[in-house]
């Protein structure tokens, strides 16, 4: 794809709560740039948090295997306290993270890292630890949204663009789109998204519109 | 069936051994607020009816893990019994990501040895349409705890330090601000 002709516009929005239904947020401050040719994509934590899909740590009660278990994984990780590890099984189920667990711990002996992640289910790698989302939400776990390619699918509809999608992007060159509507691919948002223009901080931008994808797109076929 | 339900448990002894060895090896996150270093108070601003004074807290995580510092608050013990001139409240936020709001953001902190953060507390007096000049006169020794929330490897705590302002302290700080204007 031509990415010369693209442009990328991060909007602004409110601190979107569970209150918030995600696609009037994105018909509210984005529907008035949008066009016929532009995608529009939004943050999965965002989206997750209009979901509820956020818990508390004083509301959660990690069980001893949650304990020992996230003692064994990187820093780095959101697995590696005990709620984030208890929020991992809750999602996927206790067995399934025990498996991975396992099979990972092998893996690594054999220099294969990243295992456990792949099969403890979507949501190990989605959950954001506390420190990971801007205020209010500094202070919470947020899980990964539920259907995003249903509410993808939602807001292509009730903006009548070209396509809307649900990304995770981070700082660290990491781009995941999890959900897309019809026609879009992934793997090309991925890279057009990788230099995270979101403002997962205090820039308060979750919505970022690719204008003229379209087109774009267009010129490359 | 014994032997081997021997040899079974003898292994589980070991393998929960074992990890017991590795967790206490790899150790946790260890807040330590500095209080013997922290700063002389300051009059950071001064109305008819309100003085509002700063001091800087040096904290830093001194534990072997990384750690995240979840909240931070501090609670003056300024019974109306003892000082009733002026109501007191008060503010914290971390030099390294300042805010006005008295919100503190998470913020996850290395195991760094030397490197340290500030916390900022603010003391804000308010006598209420009084002269508050008149009312620092009858300020007392204060008690502050300052409450922090960390979550590390182990699950969520709260712990707390507490430090003494002395009442000389709020008047160096009061006749310090005079001077200088």
């Amino acid at each position: 794809m031509e990415h010369g002709k693209i442009e990328l516009i991060p909007v602004k929005t409110h601190i979107v709560t569970k209150r918030d239904d995600i696609v009037d947020v994105i018909e509210k401050y984005a529907g008035p740039l949008m066009g016929p040719d532009d995608v529009v994509t939004v943050a999965e934590s965002v989206l997750a948090i209009t979901q509820g899909r956020y818990r508390r740590p004083e509301e959660m009660d990690p069980s001893s295997l949650a304990i020992v278990l996230s003692r064994f994984v990187h820093p780095d990780s959101s697995c590696s306290s005990p709620c984030g590890m208890q929020s991992t099984m809750d999602e996927g189920g206790t067995f399934r993270v025990i498996f991975a667990f396992v099979v990972g711990g092998i893996a690594k002996v054999f220099g294969k890292s990243g295992m456990f992640y792949r099969l403890a289910g979507e949501q190990a790698a989605l959950i954001d630890d506390v420190t990971g989302t801007m205020p209010p939400f500094d202070k919470v776990l947020v899980f990964g949204p539920k259907e995003p390619v249903k509410v993808a699918e939602a807001i292509r509809a009730r903006l009548g663009c070209y396509g809307a999608a649900v990304a995770d992007v981070n700082d660290l060159k990491r781009a995941a789109v999890l959900g897309v509507s019809e026609g879009l691919d992934p793997k090309e948002l991925s890279r057009i998204l990788i230099d995270n223009p979101f403002g997962n901080a205090s820039q308060q931008t979750p919505i970022v519109i690719i204008k003229n994808y379209a087109a774009a797109a267009a010129t490359r076929g | 069936m014994l032997a081997f339900l021997g040899y079974f448990l003898a292994l589980l002894g070991l393998v929960m051994l074992a990890v017991a060895l590795f967790i206490w090896r790899q150790g946790d996150a260890d807040f330590y607020f500095d209080v013997p270093n922290r700063s002389k108070l300051v009059l950071e601003s001064e109305t008819a009816d309100k003085m509002v004074f700063s001091f800087c807290l040096p904290f830093r995580n001194r534990g072997s893990q990384q750690g995240t510092m979840m909240d931070v608050f501090a609670r003056p013990w300024l019974p109306c019994e003892q000082f009733s001139a002026a109501e007191l409240t008060t503010k914290v936020t971390a030099a390294s990501c300042p805010r006005t709001d008295g919100y503190w953001e998470s913020a996850l902190f290395p195991m760094d040895k030397i490197d340290h953060d500030v916390a900022i507390i603010t003391l804000c007096f308010d006598a209420r349409g009084k002269n508050i000049r008149e009312a620092m006169t009858q300020m007392v020794d204060l008690p502050l705890n300052v409450v922090y929330q960390v979550i590390g490897r182990s699950d969520w705590y709260m712990s707390k330090v507490l430090l003494e302002l002395p009442i000389e302290e709020f008047q160096n700080a009061i006749q310090c601000a005079g001077e200088q204007r």
